[in-house]
């Protein structure tokens, strides 16, 4: 296990391939999962109430940063696109509307909540989304307030995390490029 | 943003036609859209709009509505362009439903065939032969492009699907593929 977390924080640079499917799991497991799940864990302190099936810090562009251990959705990097493609359409609403600055976008279903929420500007072109899955019975509000506190926290790990600050920065085509071997090392392991 | 068959109107007079652009990252289906865009500047109706990342790929759509008048009927088509990387699998899927026509976006390099494949399966998978399609290969103008018949055979395209050469930068070809497109719709739609 540890072996897998350290590949998990420096997973640009490992050589060692091996056990890629369970690695993908660890890849976004680092030090920003820590804050994710003392909010998480403070959220189950303070109400408890209907079931956070895990948070996912994406920046704007879709790319998965870091998620809660106890993540349960499928394919955290299709579940971040999707985040973070819902705030794209959001912004185009707020030109569309005349709004200012995207602050959070809310999509409920029967039994579902998928919930946006920006934390911070990286750049002037880039910000950093905060994605929340949850049942119908969660209380977003609760999670949304408590994260103002860990804001500056959430931006002090990532200056100094320097995987991540990579993840930001990295081209598509890069981005592309780590996807495609990670994807070509769970076949060749199913093989 | 969705477009459904049902607001096809016949007896009315309102045709309403959603075309999708599919393809591989970089293969220029945004370039293609603003390429129509600018054929046909007075009939666009609405705003369109781009929901794209920093590097300015496509994170969910690129969209673009026009209209034109054939008395006793009044068309308005629908463009939809979806995203190009695997990552967002997801999203492009969501975009192209329902739609009356696909126009499949080839990057004619010949580096990039590998990535033309992947995408076509892909899109082959996703419409079950349901959905009319046609062909570009794009990027005609570049000196490491393949013909449009060599990409034919590449991919394997069945006669019955068109291809066409054309460079969406430099706008040739554009308005041949499109004039064939919309008519593959507009008769899909009649069938």
């Amino acid at each position: 296990m540890d072996k897998l977390q350290s590949n998990g924080e420096d997973w640009f640079n490992t050589q060692e391939r091996e056990e890629e499917d369970k690695l993908r799991h660890f890849y976004l497991t680092n030090k920003l999962s820590d804050t994710l799940d003392s909010l998480l864990e403070a959220y189950k302190r303070m109400l408890g109430k209907g079931d956070i099936e895990g948070l996912l810090l994406v920046d704007s562009d879709g790319k998965a940063l870091a998620k809660s251990r106890s993540f349960r959705i499928k394919n955290a990097w299709n579940a971040g696109a999707l985040g973070a493609a819902l705030a794209g359409v959001a912004r185009q609403v707020e030109k569309h509307l005349g709004a200012d600055e995207f602050q959070n976008a809310m999509v409920m279903y029967k039994s579902k909540q998928l919930y946006v929420c920006k934390i911070s500007d990286i750049n002037e072109d880039k910000s950093l989304l905060l994605l929340i899955f949850a049942n119908e019975r969660a209380n977003i509000g609760f999670i949304r307030a408590k994260m103002t506190q860990y804001v500056k926290r959430i931006e002090e790990d990532i200056k100094n995390n320097e995987n991540i600050r990579k993840t930001i920065e990295i081209s598509e085509e890069q981005i592309e490029d780590v996807l495609n071997r990670l994807d070509a090392a769970v076949i060749r392991e199913k093989d | 943003m969705e477009q459904d068959k049902t607001q096809t109107n016949f007896n009315e007079g309102l045709i309403q036609v959603k075309i999708v652009f599919w393809g591989p990252a970089s293969s220029g289906k945004t370039t293609n859209l603003r390429a129509i865009a600018k054929l046909f500047p007075q009939n666009i109706t609405g705003q369109p709009y781009e929901v794209s990342t920093s590097e300015e790929r496509t994170i969910w759509e690129d969209y673009l509505a026009f209209q034109l008048e054939f008395p006793p009927y009044s068309f308005i088509f629908h463009i939809h362009t979806t995203t190009g990387q695997k990552r967002f699998l997801a999203t492009r899927e969501q975009v192209a439903k329902n739609a009356d026509v696909v126009l499949f976006i080839a990057d004619s390099q010949e580096h990039r065939l590998k990535d033309n494949i992947r995408s076509y399966e892909e899109l082959i998978a996703f419409t079950e032969n349901k959905i009319p399609i046609v062909v570009e290969a794009n990027k005609q103008d570049l000196p490491n492009s393949v013909t449009p018949e060599k990409l034919r055979q590449d991919l394997g395209l069945p006669s019955s699907i068109p291809i066409y050469g054309a460079s969406a930068v430099k706008c040739k070809g554009v308005y041949k593929v499109f004039r064939d497109m919309i008519r593959l719709a507009i008769r899909n739609q009649t069938r």
